[in-house]
This record gives structure tokens, sequence and C-alpha cells, in this order.
């Protein structure tokens, strides 16, 4: 790749503070017309900052940003736009309540343009359905058909392949590559690898809010990886085989309004992870396992005993404990980290609550600061100490226990499930490779059902096929 | 201009605040008299158990603000829920009748905003304030009718309200400060914060949201039937209500003081104090021959001077 | 003869709260719970009133929008509570607006001479050109700013402005049911008259469901029990006092049933998903 003369954006020492983290700092990045610039990082490294900078919806405490050669301020989202940048994130510019078309003109596009530019990319887009009927790869397309007809020529693009199948995947690199060549500026952020280097041009790698350094095709992924962690922490295997032990959960035949089919076993001493593509009903899935939500129809079993239908407070007294996805349902966002720890802890709450602090190294200066102030990572770990470290369940129901955390606190988790929860644990994850190394049991659930379930030894070719079925 | 979280909260923004809706009264005040000998007298002239007075039931009422806010629901209609309160009180013979009363009058008159929130979703801010406007009605038609005093003559009031020396509103102010200081310490305060939050993370923490609702709401509109009891019943003079005279304002006024003072149960009573004080003002400039409505107009932007203290608590104000 | 008397009053009494309603359901839309909008109805009435005919209309809309814009400012751009600021601005009028309007206390105005019907088909045809508004671009970008500002904010419309524009449109609506209560409806002032309609305006957008047309059928409900009230005076023997109260109930009962009948399609129903909640960039 010839190097030009001016990149098309570039960004000097950036730095960004977030109650309790800096989030940034000092970090320099750019971009040149026509190539893909990675941005690797595990969770918290602050790529997804340093994108909602580039695109105005944070102002940057310090640090500066050249367009084209031009020192530019970007006041907001609405700006960043009219400057020729396009950001496409995990969360879609697309308002749910309107229709394609509806969204398309409030975007100020012209939509025979937009019909043009999907067909050249083949993609097909139903004008008149809702936002909310399209599957997460469909709005991820209009999302890149309107960046296109908007004629932006830089493109962020925050894990654009977190939500998607291993085959949509595929597309979609392919996709990002043909917009270099179109002679787009195309930032890409990823926590994969093996993504970052079968797409990019450039990769940097960035660590704890830090630049670590910017690298170029040959890529070695073992160097990238070194930059990546810190101290290089091995992601363990759990390696299954104990002797088949009884079941100790049950849910037969569930019901719910996205949940169409699902019957689940636990066994003592167990973690059952479900995978899925996003949007095929495992949220919903387990929230009803928990019992937070009841079933239109199923029947659920602890120990042989039936709670289906029972108040959530009963399964809490069975042991149940469950780790919701959305985090400002387990945590008072408006309440200390001492009170939040309150919701289950009944004695000596300060006592444990440090104790909490020192094992699982959660980071808060004080327990009366406010939880809404720490950082995402720090805010999971709380939920983590109450419900698993404090309460040693019988049963865990977890959503997405591991998102927003590094390696090193991931690997933490699996080690207090298997020590602090006494029968079995069910995990709903979005990554194959760690449900296939941490888990003794996978279900894959797809459009609302459980479409196939594993035991090991794993094969991940054939998980992956069952999630796209 | 935007809004930037603060790395951690100032505590100065409430100063800040009330500095702010300080220089604001100042500035009305000087813009009303046109001159700082005439402004000077209406700041500086007080009297203390004036002032002593409606310190205690607005600090009474901003309690019971804050039971309500705290718990992320929006009651406003706490003027209706002292003017019934002050029914009640004034339908009794004696002080701890009349107090109890209004407490539970008061508090039924809270409990259809809370079942319709509770139960249907229903907005409660826009209830409790609209019964706030319909209680006024209600009031005028109890003293027309079954608490006229007859023996006023052609002068149409209610009875006399018993008796209540401003040493006991203190101690009963007093006491719903302690008694909210202590509830918000015991497992029953912290589920009643949690709602805050949101539904969900009451539902999460294995109870249910809507009997918090229903606590927070009727122990806010409870206590606001002890203010507007108190109110009547520390008078000096005419202990009754009268067909003009059946609401006194005094909802605002708690409220703000509420919000000026961080919702907190010390901040707002020091709140009240300073809101007691505006008061005095607005009483000076009605001596002066000056309108005295423009105290509303004051303790309304010293709320919106203690809902901005709220935001820049958390958050700083950027231009750019 | 009585009954289409009281059709007429009806009507006409149907006109202020239709116009205040079509500014709430566009400001509701756009995510703003205005409770302030009281204070916007009394102090346009007040400012009417003060001046009298012609100049009254005009000032009124002025000073109520300007009002009503300033409410928008502190509520969305610096974030202020909704609900509660929208309660200082209504009991901030009240003081200023009464105290404005005192002279005008007892002297009658020339009202103008327009029929109830006339002026609820002009009000009617308001609404109709506010549904078409909704339609627009414009209307897309509020409707967008009261279900998901952020995603507005990401698709590069100024959330904030939006708002504002949301809120200069309410702020001429309700400050026309202003003058109108003051100069058209009741022909004078005193300082309790026109209390409350703002009131019942915010909730009658909710039992239009947010819909401009919808709000031609819900403005009658209060408008027909305030007339009912009225008439019945001569023939019931209750207090004058209660009857007063019954607009605020019905209008409270038909909203719970509108809520409760709606709860059956839960997911489908129009309510604003961001309503009465600050948009705040930052926020994470």
């Amino acid at each position: 790749m010839p190097q030009q003369a001016e990149p098309a954006l570039r960004a000097v020492g950036i730095t960004k503070f977030f109650p309790g983290v800096v989030a940034l700092d000092g970090v320099d990045f750019e971009v040149n017309k026509g190539e893909v610039h990675s941005l690797l990082g595990e969770n918290g490294a602050g790529k997804s900052t340093l994108i909602s900078i580039l695109y105005g919806v944070y102002a940057p405490d310090r640090g500066e940003i050249y367009l084209r050669g031009r020192r530019t301020t970007i006041h907001s989202p609405r700006h960043a736009a009219k400057l020729g940048i396009s950001l496409i994130s995990q969360h879609f510019a697309l308002v749910d309540s309107l229709t394609v078309e509806e969204n398309l003109r409030l975007a100020g596009i012209d939509v025979e343009k937009a019909e043009k530019i999907a067909e050249q990319l083949g993609v097909e887009i139903d004008m008149r359905r809702y936002v909310a009927e399209l599957t997460v790869g469909q709005r991820q397309r209009l999302e890149i058909v309107k960046s296109l007809a908007r004629e932006s020529d830089v493109l962020l693009m925050d894990e654009p392949t977190a939500l998607l199948s291993p085959r949509e995947v595929k597309s979609l690199l392919a996709v990002v590559r043909r917009l270099a060549e179109m002679g787009k500026a195309v930032v890409f952020v990823t926590h994969k690898i093996r993504e970052a280097v079968e797409v990019s041009d450039r990769i940097t790698v960035l660590r704890r809010g830090k630049k670590i350094a910017t690298y170029e095709r040959p890529f070695d992924e073992d160097v990238l990886l070194a930059a990546m962690f810190e101290t290089s922490v091995k992601r363990r295997v759990h390696k299954a085989g104990r002797a088949a032990s009884e079941v100790i959960y049950r849910a037969e035949g569930l019901r719910g309004s996205r949940v169409r089919e699902a019957t689940i076993e636990l066994r003592r001493g167990e973690v059952a992870a479900v995978l899925g593509v996003a949007g095929n009903g495992q949220e919903e899935l387990m929230e009803l396992l928990a019992g937070f939500k009841k079933p239109t129809g199923g029947r659920i079993f602890l120990d042989g005993q039936e709670l289906t239908g029972r108040p959530f407070a009963e399964f809490l007294k069975k042991g149940v404990a469950y780790i919701p996805e959305d985090r400002w349902r387990a945590l008072a966002k408006e309440l200390s980290v001492l009170d939040n720890f309150k919701i289950r802890c009944v004695k000596n709450c300060v006592e444990a609550l440090q104790e909490a602090k020192k094992e699982l190294d959660i980071d808060f200066p004080s327990p009366s600061v406010r939880v809404a102030a720490l950082s995402g990572g720090n805010q999971q770990k709380v939920i983590l100490a109450r419900e698993v470290w404090l309460r040693k369940p019988y049963v865990l129901i977890a959503s997405h226990p591991t998102r927003g955390l590094d390696v090193e606190t991931s690997e933490k988790f699996y080690a207090l499930v298997r020590s602090a929860v006494s029968g079995g644990a069910v995990v709903s994850l979005e990554d194959v490779e760690e449900a296939v190394e941490k888990a003794d049991r996978i279900y894959v659930m797809s459009r609302g059902r459980i479409a196939a379930s594993f035991e090991p030894p794993f094969d991940i070719g054939e998980i992956a096929e069952a999630m796209t079925q | 201009m935007r809004l930037v979280q603060r790395p951690s909260p100032s505590p100065l923004s409430y100063l800040y605040a009330a500095a702010g809706s300080l220089a604001t009264s100042i500035a009305v005040v000087f813009a009303f008299t046109g001159d700082p000998e005439k402004s000077l007298q209406a700041l500086s002239t007080v009297d203390p158990w004036l002032v002593a007075r409606i310190f205690v039931i607005v600090g009474i009422i901003a309690a019971a603000s804050l039971l309500s806010y705290r718990s992320g629901l929006w009651n406003i209609g706490q003027e209706g829920q002292a003017v019934v309160g002050a029914l009640a009180a004034v339908a009794s013979q004696n002080p701890a009748e009349a107090l109890a009363a209004a407490t539970a009058a008061a508090a039924a008159w809270a409990l259809a905003p809370a079942l319709l929130r509770a139960f249907a979703e229903v907005n409660e801010a826009v209830t409790t304030f609209l019964l706030s406007l319909a209680a006024v009605s209600v009031a005028r038609y109890f003293v027309e009718g079954p608490l006229r005093d007859p023996g006023m003559r052609g002068f149409i009031a209610t009875y006399e309200a018993p008796a209540l020396s401003i040493a006991a509103a203190a101690a009963i102010f007093a006491a719903v400060l302690a008694g909210i200081a202590a509830l918000y310490r015991t497992r029953l305060g912290l589920s009643l914060r949690l709602l805050a939050s949101g539904e969900e993370v009451v539902k999460y923490a294995g109870r249910s949201p809507r009997v918090y609702i229903l606590l927070a709401l009727l122990l806010s509109g409870a206590v606001s039937g002890i203010g507007g009891a108190v109110e009547i019943m520390t008078r000096e003079a005419g202990r009754y209500m009268t067909l003009q005279q059946v609401s006194t304002g005094f909802g605002l006024y708690g409220i703000s003081a509420a919000w000026l003072g961080a919702l907190h149960p010390i901040g707002s009573a020091a709140a009240s104090l300073y809101i007691a004080w505006l008061y005095q003002v607005a009483i000076n400039l009605k001596i002066l021959g000056l309108p005295a409505q423009v105290a509303n107009a004051l303790v309304g932007t010293a709320m919106a001077w203690g809902l901005a203290g709220y935001v820049l608590h958390r958050y700083r104000v950027v231009w750019r | 003869m009585a009954l289409e008397a009281l059709a007429l009053g009806a009507a006409k009494g149907a006109v202020p709260t239709l116009l205040a309603t079509l500014g709430a359901v566009v400001g509701q839309r756009a995510g703003v719970l205005n409770l302030g909008l009281e204070g916007v109805v009394y102090l346009s009435a007040a400012v009417a009133a003060a001046l009298g005919p012609p100049w009254g209309y005009i000032a009124a809309l002025v000073v109520g929008t300007a009002y009503n814009l300033l409410y928008y400012y502190l509520s969305n751009d610096m974030a202020l509570n909704q609900i509660l600021l929208g309660f200082a601005f209504t009991m901030a009028a009240y003081g200023i607006g009464s105290q404005l309007a005192q002279p005008a206390v007892g002297k009658p105005f020339e009202k103008p001479p327009i029929t109830g019907l006339e002026a609820f088909a002009a009000a009617t045809a308001l609404a109709v050109a506010i549904h078409i508004m909704l339609r627009t671009r414009l209307g897309l970008a509020i409707k967008a700013s009261g279900d998901d500002p952020a995603s507005l904010d990401l698709i590069g419309v100024d959330v904030y402005r939006v708002r504002k524009i949301a809120g200069v449109i309410e702020g001429v609506l309700a400050s026309a049911a202003g003058a109108y209560l003051v100069l058209a409806y009741y022909g004078s002032w005193t300082e309790s008259l026109v209390m409350g309609w703002g009131t019942l305006a915010v909730i009658t957008a909710m039992i239009a469901l947010w819909n401009p047309v919808a709000a031609i059928g819900a403005s009658l409900v209060p408008s027909i029990f305030i007339t009912l009230s009225y008439a019945l005076q001569s023939y019931l023997q209750a207090s004058p006092h209660l009857l007063n109260t019954v607009p605020y109930l019905v209008s409270i009962a038909v909203l719970v049933a509108v809520q409760l009948a709606t709860r059956k399609t839960r997911g489908k129903t129009p309510a604003p998903r961001w309503l009465a909640k600050p948009y705040i960039r930052e926020e994470r």
C-alpha cells in the first residue's frame, strides 16, 4: 500500500476519562483512503470509546483530530455524518418503530439511490418492513447501504461480527474488503485476532486504554496475541469426562414469546452452555429457566420438585441464581456498591464486600461510591461476587456472564463457578470457542428451539453448522 | 453544548445551585423594588417565629416529597394531600386525633394514584396533580357543607382545628426526619430505594414492585397530610378554612426544598430553612406594596436550581 | 333543544382542549412529558387577558411559546427532570400570570363572533394538518426522538434540536388554547378560571394514544363533562364544588380504561418508549 500524503482520518493523543477509569490514555490512530485499519484489543481496551469519539458521540478530554489533514472538532454524530464519517456500531442507527423506508428518509437518504446501491452490493432490502422485524444481519447490511448512499469516505465499524453467524461473518469480511477497494477508509474494530488478520492492511493493538503498537502485513498472530494481553493469560480448557451424575434440574418443553420449545437438563457438577446467533431466543430462555419470567407452557423441575410458575422469590429460596444479560436488571443504578451488595447480603456486608473486592480484584474507591460510576467490567464483577461468590448458589443461570470481561477475569469466573456452585450452571454464550473450552454439554438454539445438543468431544464445525440451521 | 460525566460526583453542585437561587432571588427583589435600600429591607427583615413555623411546615412536606422521589415516583400532589390533611385536622377534637386523622386521610387521598400506578401503569405525576386541583374543590364543599361552623354566622368557614405549639410541631418534624433516616437503613428501606432504579431491580431482588410503589406513595401522601395538619394547627389565629383560603402553596415549597436539599433528609431540612426565608421575603415585599405572587416564581426558580444541582452532581457542562 | 345547546357548548369547550392536546401529542411523541403545559396555557391566557383583543392574541402566542421553549431547553439540553421542572414552570406561571392579569379581573371582553362548531371545525382541520406533519421527515424525527433518541442521534439528526422544534409547535398550540380560553370561550378572566386545562390536555393526549386524529375525540371527553356539569347544576342539588371535580375524575377514569384496554396488545402500544426520560449523549 503506497503511503499517501495525508491520512483520511488521524487522531493524536486522544484521552478520555469516565467515572472511575481512564478509558483512553493519549492514543494515536490514523486510517488512509482505500485501507482497512483494524483496532484490536480485548474487552475494556478502549476500542469502542475511540470509535465513539471519532463519531462525535463522546467529546475527548484531550487530543486532536485531523480530517484529510485539517484539524477538526467533531461536535456531534450529526456533525460527523456531515463530514463524511459513518458509524456502523453494535447499536444500530436504526429506529425499530419505523419502516426501512422511513428510516432512510429520516437519515436524509434518497430511497431510490439506496435501492440501486443495495442491488449493486447484491443485498435484498424490503422497504416496507419495520426494522424491528429485521434480523441482525439484515440491519447491518442496511447500515452499510446507508453509509454508501451517503457517500461517506470514512467508515467506522464497531465489532460488526459480534452478533453474526459464522456464515454471515464470512460474507461481511468480503464486503469490508470490497469497501476498501472502492476507496473508502475503513476502521474495523474487533477482539478476534483471526478476523483482524484476514481483513486488515494494518492493525493497531489497544490495551487498557493505551496504544501498544501498529503492525503491518504480514502479521504474526503470536505477536498480536502478546500485544493484546499483558501477562499472557492462557485460556484453560476444562477437561470434561466425569462419570455421568444425576439430573438435578430439568426444563421440559418451555415456551414463551420468543422461545418456542426448549428442553434442557442439568446434571450435578455440570456446566451447560447455550449457544446461538443473537436474537434466537436465548435471552428469554434464560429468564424462563431462572424463573424470572413465567413460561406460557412447559414445566420446570428442581431436584424432582416442580417449580413451574412459582414466583422468582421461590426460585431464589431454592438456591437458583440468575445473571441477566442486561446489567441494570441486577444492579440498582442509583445506589452505592454496598447497597447493591446488600440486595443479597444480610449480615457483615461491609466485611464481605471488602473480601470480595480482594478475591475478585474489583476496583472501586469506597463501598459508598455509586455503582454506575464503575467501569462495565467492574460492574459485572460486583454481580458475579454477589450472585456466585457470596450466595454460593445451587443452580446458576447466567446470560453472557463473561461479556465485557477481560480474559483473566473470565477465567476467574469459570474457576469460581466450579468451586462455588454446588449443583450446576447453565450459561448462555456468544463465542463457540469459549463454550467448547468450558462446558460439559452444549445446547444450540435456533429460532426459539433447542436445535441440537452436543457432548464432548465437541466438533466446532458441527456446532457452527447447527447454529445457522 | 453537552453534558459530560464527571470522574467522580461533585457534592459542591448543590452549593452552586443554592448560590444560583440566592443570586436570582436577590436580582428579582432588586428588580421589583428598584432601590437598594428597599431591597435590603425586604431581604433582611425576619420574623423568627414566622420563619420557624414555615420552616417546620416546608420541612415536613419536603420529607414527604423525598419519600416519593427517592423511590423514583413523581408525586406532585403534596398540596392536595396537605389540604386533605388540614381538613381532617379541622374535623378533629384534639391534636393527637388531628394528626392521626390527617395521616390517614391524606394516605387515603394518595391511594387512588398509587393503585393506578401499581396496577394500571397510569402516570402518577398526572393523577396526583389533577387530584390536587380536585382537592381544592372538595375542600370548598366541606367548608360550605359538612364542616361549616354555624357559630360563625354570616362568615363561611369551618370549625377551628385544635392548636399545636411550634415546639411540638418541631418535634414532629424531627421525628419524621429520624423516621426516614432509620427507615432507609432497613431492608424495607433498601427495597424502597431500589425502586428508583426501576421495577425490574426490585423484582430481581425477589420482591414485588407493586407493594413498594404503594408503600412509597402512601407514605409520601401521609406525611404531606401531617404537613397540612401542622400548617393549620400552628396558626396563631384563624385555625379554620374559608372558601378563598384553601390551598396554601406549601406543596411547591416542600418539593423545592427536597430537590435543593439533594433529596437527603438533612439536606432538605437545611433547604427548607432557605425556602422559609424566601417566604419571609415575599411577605416583606407585600408589606412594601409589591406583588407577593412573586413568591411562587422565586420558589419555582429555586426548584429549577435544585434540579440543576442534581444534574451537575454527575455531569459538567462543556461548551463547544 | 337542550341537547343541541349541550353539543354546541361541548364543541366550543373542546376547542382549547383539542389545541392543547395536539400540542401535548407532538411533545410527548418527541419524548417529553411536559407538565409545564398547564403553566403555558395559564400564562398565555393571562397575557391575553392583560392586553385584551386584538394584541392579546399575538402577545399570548409569543410569550407562551417562548416560555415553553425555555422549558424544553432546560429539560432536554440541560436534562433537568421533565416532570418536576414542568411542575415548577406551572407554579411559576400561576404566580406571574395571576399578577399580570390582575387588572383584567371583572372586565368582560367582546367575544369574536364565531360559533362553537366553526371553531371546532377549524381545530379539527389543524388536527389533520398535524397528522400529515407527523408523516414528513420532521414528523419521523419527532417520533424517533420519543422512541429511540440514541439511534436518532447516531443517524445524524440532532435530538435536542428536534425536541426544541416540537417544543415550539407545542408552545404555539398551547398558547393558542390559552388565548382562546380567555378571549373567545369565557370572555373574562378570574384567577382560577383557566386552571387545569393544560393538565387535562396532558391526559387527553395519552387517551388519544398520541394520535392527532384520535385527539379530536379525546378532547371531547372533559369538555362534555364540563358542559354537562354546568347544565346539571340547575337540576341537581349537588354542590357546584363537587361538580367541578367531575371532568378531572372522568378524564382519569377514561385514561385508565384506555390504558387497560391497550394493555392486551402489549408491544404494539404506540406509547413513546422514552417518554419522560432524559436523553444524555454521554450516558453509559
